[in-house]
């Protein structure tokens, strides 16, 4: 039966124009994870407007090949100059270029190259072995357990993402409340539109995240000064690793694939979190951890494999519960509302197609990045040099068009304009932004579970404790606040 | 121990926040709470406010340390370069009804690509021509997007 819908995805997939929709996503994403600044969350925001001109399949097989192509990307920059392309590729500059210092920065790409298809694979099975088996489970769920999944969400996307759980909490709150304004669709009562008419429309998720992603971003790397990369060259021969690095590569490679998937199903960044673990996995295990620092190739196979393991793997939770655990799916669910396409337990049901050709156009575009990245890579490194001075004022105009033309609505380019502003003060004070646009979009679902469990237990909420999923969730979410605060305490007092 | 290393602009950001949470829960309020056997919509934004209010005070009150993140403003001219960028920005707004969308297309790069000092005004005209190319051709022809136009409407 699944391999059947996963031929039909293949068939739909291989029309002309959803092949197209995986080689601009892939190579965009891939340029964009070479660029650094730009990072998915805001070229997936850019790209939204335009894939509503296309259908639903369209949308969301582009903008996985963008999320997925920024993480081979990323590596490339890391290893061949020091500089992360984007943020899940900051641990890979630590051994990537003192093997490039050595002569190795072409076997390292190509290790990279390969370890990142074998993880991309190794998640896709997992995808598609799993989202069904969850999405089917997740339709015994009712309100309770899914505020219980809120819950958990707040207090892990709090913890994990920025320097400072408060602020982190602050900006999930603020996301939350933005996306009660308008007027409510339980009840149709007009809430803190202050009388502004397009207000009451509410506040949209496209406007907020260019702004806050985009704009900001636009506005500090015009500040900063350039400093041009220095490149070192690579050639087609370089690329071949020799037995011995193939041989220390199999584990952390398999090590990177599994845990990357399982890292994916937790709320936060998960692709940056993956990283991290798995190198601190990688130093661990390792039988010359001394070489960690100085080139070592598990230090570099290990967390990029995870990486894009983590990034197809934490698509699941959007897929089977129509939520998204961090800034690149919160895009995403944008683009399937979009296309009034709801994912969640019941797009196996109502949208099956959707599914199966996403997942057929990870496995061909897991394929199309390794046969672009070996070979290009090169022309790809040659693109971290394009100065910001002729890339910004381009990117600009794509957000102010981007944004006016999804609603065509000015109200929309103000709300972006005032979100950069706000976006460069969060950089300032170290707000982290990926909770806040979480908040937005889980707003209306965490309002509805909040206000359906409190209607079914005739206004109590103990009664929550008595469903063994939700209380797994609130006593997972307990344990990571004691766990916390213990390990806060600790360090304080030595 | 340590006294307050904060700046003032972090501190006032952070009373604003807390500003903005007890609006919150005032518009909460004066929307309707409803009761808890029949929520109301306020409940839930009064909520969203709780957190703000509580989470703002708690980083006011105890969080001590300088979190400035030095890379944003500390070059030479950068609050200049931002608010040029945020007027530059708002003129495409502003400037919309009298000049139309391509005119303003090529504004909004020329004046980027010179507050990014590109050499000269023949690289940055040749920028911004292209880019207002570029545009025309992807919105204009090929998303067939209706953009307000003055001069050729």
């Amino acid at each position: 039966m699944e391999i059947e819908a996963l031929f039909d995805g293949f068939v739909i997939f291989l029309s002309f124009k959803y092949v197209l929709a995986c080689a601009i996503g892939a190579v965009l994403g891939t340029v964009i994870g070479v660029l650094p600044g730009l990072g998915p969350t805001t070229t997936m925001s850019l790209m939204l407007p335009f894939t509503l001109s296309q259908d639903a399949t369209f949308g969301i097989i582009m903008l996985t090949g963008i999320l997925v192509g920024s993480q081979y990307g990323g590596s490339t920059t890391s290893i061949l100059v020091n500089i992360p392309g984007e943020a899940a590729s900051v641990v890979t500059c630590l051994d990537g270029y003192q093997m490039t210092k050595k002569g190795r920065g072409g076997a390292a790409l190509a290790l990279v190259a390969g370890g990142s298809f074998i993880a991309g694979t190794v998640a896709i099975l997992g995808t598609q072995i799993f989202a069904p088996l969850l999405g089917a489970a997740a339709l015994k769920l009712g309100p309770p357990e899914f505020l219980a999944l809120m819950i958990l969400c707040f207090i892990l996307l709090s913890n994990l993402s920025g320097d400072s759980p408060a602020k982190g909490s602050i900006m999930f709150a603020l996301g939350m409340w933005l996306s009660v304004i308008g007027v409510g669709p339980l009840d149709g009562v007009e809430r803190f539109s202050f009388g502004v008419s397009e207000l009451m429309m509410g506040v949209e998720f496209l406007p907020v995240a260019v702004g806050l992603f985009g704009i900001s971003e636009i506005i500090v790397t015009s500040v900063a000064p350039y400093v041009p990369p220095v490149l070192e060259k690579i050639r087609l021969r370089d690329l071949y690793p020799n037995g011995e690095e193939i041989k220390r590569s199999v584990g952390p490679i398999a090590r990177g694939s599994l845990l990357g998937f399982f890292v994916g199903l937790i709320p936060g960044p998960a692709a940056v979190i993956s990283t991290f673990i798995s190198y601190a996995l990688e130093k661990r295990v390792a039988k010359r951890p001394q070489e960690f620092g100085h080139g070592a190739v598990e230090g570099v196979v290990g967390p990029e494999s995870a990486n894009n393991s983590a990034c197809v793997g934490s698509m699941i939770p959007l897929l089977t519960l129509g939520i998204p655990f961090n800034a690149p799916s919160a895009v995403l669910l944008a683009g399937l509302l979009m296309h009034n396409i709801e994912p969640g337990p019941l797009l196996f049901q109502n949208a099956p197609q959707v599914f199966w050709a996403y997942i057929a156009a990870l496995y061909i575009g897991n394929v199309v990045l390794l046969v672009l990245n070996l070979p290009l890579v090169g022309l790809f490194a040659r693109v971290a040099t394009v100065r910001p001075t002729f890339l910004m004022p381009i990117v600009s105009t794509i957000c102010l068009l981007g944004v006016y033309c999804s609603r065509n609505s000015m109200f929309d380019v103000w709300v972006m304009i005032i979100a950069g502003i706000l976006g460069i003060f969060f950089r300032i004070w170290k707000y982290p932004v990926a909770p806040l646009v979480i908040g937005l979009i889980l707003g209306p679902m965490a309002e509805n579970s909040f206000r359906k469990s409190l209607l079914m237990f005739h206004g109590t909420l103990w009664p929550i404790f008595d469903r063994p999923i939700a209380l797994a969730m609130i006593l997972a979410a307990g344990f990571f606040v004691i766990a916390k605060v213990t390990y806060t305490l600790i360090k304080k007092h030595g | 121990m340590k006294g307050d290393m904060r700046s003032k602009g972090e501190k006032l950001f952070n009373a604003l926040l807390f500003v903005l949470g007890t609006v919150i829960i005032y518009g909460s309020f004066q929307i309707g709470f409803g009761r808890f056997t029949k929520p109301g919509p306020g409940l839930f934004s009064f909520f969203c406010g709780l957190i703000l209010c509580i989470q703002s005070l708690f980083s006011y009150v105890l969080k001590k340390e300088r979190t400035e993140n030095a890379d944003v403003l500390k070059y030479p001219g950068a609050v200049k370069k931002c608010l040029f960028s945020i007027i530059t920005l708002t003129l495409w707004i502003v400037l919309m009804p009298l000049l139309g969308w391509l005119p303003l297309t090529f504004f909004v790069t020329l004046s980027f690509a010179k507050m990014m000092q590109l050499e000269g005004w023949i690289k940055p005209l040749m920028l911004a021509a292209a880019n207002t190319l570029f545009s025309y051709f992807l919105f204009g022809y090929l998303l067939q997007i209706d953009l307000p136009n003055v001069f050729w409407g």
